[in-house]
């Protein structure tokens, strides 16, 4: 008989981080929805306050239900631990700030979702954290970056709208050499396409709100720590977690937890006193879309594939970005990576600029003009007057943004349905 | 804290508070390829009882240096020389698996010294298969993969554990790969060539508790229940679920029946 194996992706997605209720049977993951929880005794009270017993407190540290989905999602990503967050830009900042502080510098990617180079650029250095920007597929510009009181490099594994491909590999290895943490964010790929981890990224993390919710209903964030980095012994010194903590009655979460030093302070620190915790609610509903993932996810890649191919061909289009196009600069670094499928976030630029862009979008029937990706419907935005609005023409230029650029992202609709509204949509435009 | 001991560094979580002399230091000893994080919340709970408490990296294991022990007597003599220099004169001993067999040897040896013994995941002979036991020897991934697939039972596979959003078989995992080369070889070679248990039990003095997680495969309940006998003051409790990492499968658990067994006036 063949001895005990790890469980699955679709097993882990369906099943992970969850025991049935004993009490109910309940099949479903139940909805805790309640802040509290009572305590047995005062010795158990103040173990739990004092993480020196397991159970639950108080909801913004940690909730039942949201437990099952950071559980699942560490378990289908490869790592020691999560904490999900209220979004997935809770998810950055609590990254970043979990590592950071007045002083600290990060090095970022320049093709990074409006958002978070907004985080970076505008918001964090009022804090004193400051970002030094560079081409996404040079890593000797990261490394040129690096300066000594950098905490950590920062970068998306599928970028979007340009559908750049972050090398992990390369990436890790220049992180790993300065003594720093590779942070990613994967919100694009989700673990079914990619795992970070396995190629040498520290942390994740996602929006859950895209792919992995993935019907567009509910906001999320989740933060996953693999486990790998050695706070202790890098050659940089990671104060937050090799110190001790006075916020915690003196703790060093390096030494007392080791490994999972960093996912105990973001926990004890982030959402204790940021607080931008998720929901019960919000983390059932996002869990009802992590069991269908896989299925999804590839349903998602062949669609965007076909689309991609469409776009290509057609005399409207000037070009076509998708790492699945042979053409793209990162088409075999996407292959090797992501074999099982690059992802359906994509874009075009096509010819006549904004205002046939803007015609173009107003004639399509089945895809969704609105700000977000990763439903299972289609959807289609305007980067440039939109989600990245904030930045200005040099930034727009370094992204790849043109005013004739629109970005699709695919959903899980008959593909022949799809291609004939672009159709249309672009006759429309043209006309 | 770190201790000096030849010209080895050891670390040993926890501290020493200031004690009456009749007062136990409690010592937590981890287990093949471990290191103390695996006490970590068991450390901060007696620490926030006002009580001393260590828990030991052996050498070559977590903050330790020095060359790793390769008998369980080497580790037993190293044990009482970490309490002599602490002037721990009155202990509560509690070991998982590796652990658990020095610290049965020890308490076997020290019967005015141990007064609470409690062994986890603990049986002996400890024997080691052989395609596990030659796969650590190679330093593989698949020895690693091995001691966390059997090591937990099958509930944990799914998850469902109670210290939120924790993945534990992927941290015992990362615990192992983070290990000094050589590490896992050398405790199991330890474990499996240890001989000495049954007349060791039959020498221990301490009240003492066995733990084991019902699903064990390591060191199944079948097995260690036929060792009980050989204590003069022995009890086993079970953890339902549970596999041979008890600690990390059912903490609040194994958290109640290792307080029940070390401070039994609690």
């Amino acid at each position: 008989m063949a001895g005990p194996k790890y469980l699955g992706f679709d097993t882990l997605a369906l099943h992970g981080g969850q025991v049935p209720d004993s009490d109910t049977g309940s099949r479903a993951v139940p909805i805790f929805q309640s802040v509290a929880f009572n305590f047995e005794s005062d010795d158990e009270a103040a173990s739990r306050f004092d993480m020196a017993r397991a159970g639950y407190v108080y909801s913004r540290i940690a909730n039942p239900t949201v437990a099952v989905l950071e559980e699942r999602l560490a378990m289908l990503e490869g790592g020691i631990g999560a904490v999900a967050t209220a979004s997935g830009m809770a998810a950055i900042h609590l990254a970043i700030t979990t590592l950071a502080g007045t002083g600290s510098h990060v090095v970022a990617s320049s093709s990074l979702y409006g958002g978070t180079h907004n985080l970076l650029s505008y918001t964090l250095p009022r804090f004193g954290i400051t970002t030094t920007f560079v081409d996404p597929r040079d890593p000797g510009a990261f490394e040129s970056a690096i300066k000594d009181d950098t905490v950590l490099i920062f970068t998306e594994t599928i970028a979007n709208p340009g559908c750049e491909i972050a090398d992990i590999p390369k990436l890790a290895d220049v992180a790993h050499r300065a003594g720093l943490p590779l942070v990613v964010d994967s919100t694009l790929s989700t673990p079914h396409l990619l795992k970070p981890i396995a190629f040498g990224a520290d942390i994740v993390v996602h929006s859950l709100t895209k792919f992995i919710g993935g019907h567009g209903t509910t906001l999320g964030g989740i933060l996953v720590d693999g486990g790998n980095f050695d706070w202790a012994n890098s050659s940089r010194k990671f104060p937050t977690l090799c110190d001790s903590y006075d916020g915690f009655g003196g703790v060093n979460f390096s030494e007392e937890f080791g490994l999972s030093a960093f996912i105990v302070r973001a926990r004890r620190e982030g959402l204790r006193d940021f607080g931008a915790c998720l929901s019960a609610t919000s983390a059932f509903q996002l869990l009802q879309g992590v069991e269908t993932l896989g299925i999804r996810m590839d349903k998602h890649s062949r669609n965007c594939e076909r689309v991609a191919a469409f776009l290509e061909g057609h005399d409207s289009v000037i070009r076509v970005t998708h790492p699945s196009i042979s053409a793209h600069p990162d088409h075999d670094l996407a292959a090797r990576l992501m074999p099982s499928g690059c992802g359906a976030v994509m874009s075009f630029e096509i010819s006549g600029g904004y205002d046939v862009a803007k015609k173009f979008i107003e004639s399509l029937d089945l895809f969704s003009h609105l700000a977000n990706v990763g439903d299972a419907k289609s959807l289609v935005i305007h980067p440039a007057s939109t989600t990245h609005s904030r930045m200005d023409a040099d930034a727009l230029g370094r992204a790849g943004i043109s005013p004739g650029l629109i970005r699709l992202s695919i959903g899980i609709e008959d593909i022949e349905d799809l291609i004939a509204d672009l159709s249309k949509a672009l006759y429309l435009a043209q006309k | 804290m770190y201790l000096k001991l030849d010209d080895d560094k050891i670390f040993a979580a926890g501290d020493m508070k200031s004690r009456t002399d009749s007062e136990s230091v409690i010592v937590l000893l981890h287990g093949a390829g471990m290191d103390h994080t695996f006490w970590a919340y068991n450390t901060r709970y007696f620490l926030s009882k006002g009580l001393s408490v260590i828990a030991l990296d052996f050498p070559g294991h977590g903050n330790s240096t020095g060359p790793f022990l390769e008998t369980i007597s080497e580790m037993a003599d190293w044990v009482t020389a970490c309490l002599d220099l602490l002037q721990a004169d009155s202990v509560a001993l509690a070991g998982h698996s590796m652990g658990a067999l020095v610290a049965l040897e020890l308490a076997g040896r020290e019967k005015e010294r141990v007064s609470r013994l409690a062994l986890l995941g603990a049986g002996f002979p400890m024997e080691v298969s052989s395609p596990l036991l030659e796969a650590a020897r190679n330093d593989s991934q698949a020895a690693k993969d091995m001691v966390v697939l059997f090591g937990h039972g099958s509930r944990s596979y799914l998850g469902g554990n109670t210290i939120a959003g924790m993945n534990i078989m992927e941290g015992a995992l990362r615990l192992l790969q983070r290990s000094n080369p050589g590490a896992l070889y050398n405790d199991l070679n330890a474990c499996n060539e240890y001989s000495n248990g049954l007349e060791a039990a039959k020498d221990v003095g301490a009240v003492t508790t066995v733990i084991c997680g019902e699903q064990d495969k390591m060191t199944p309940v079948s097995a260690t229940a036929g060792i009980l006998e050989q204590f003069v003051d022995a009890t086993l409790s079970v953890i339902p679920f549970s596999g041979h990492m008890m600690v990390s499968e059912s903490p609040e658990l194994t958290h109640r029946c290792l307080v029940a067994a070390l401070l039994p006036h609690v």
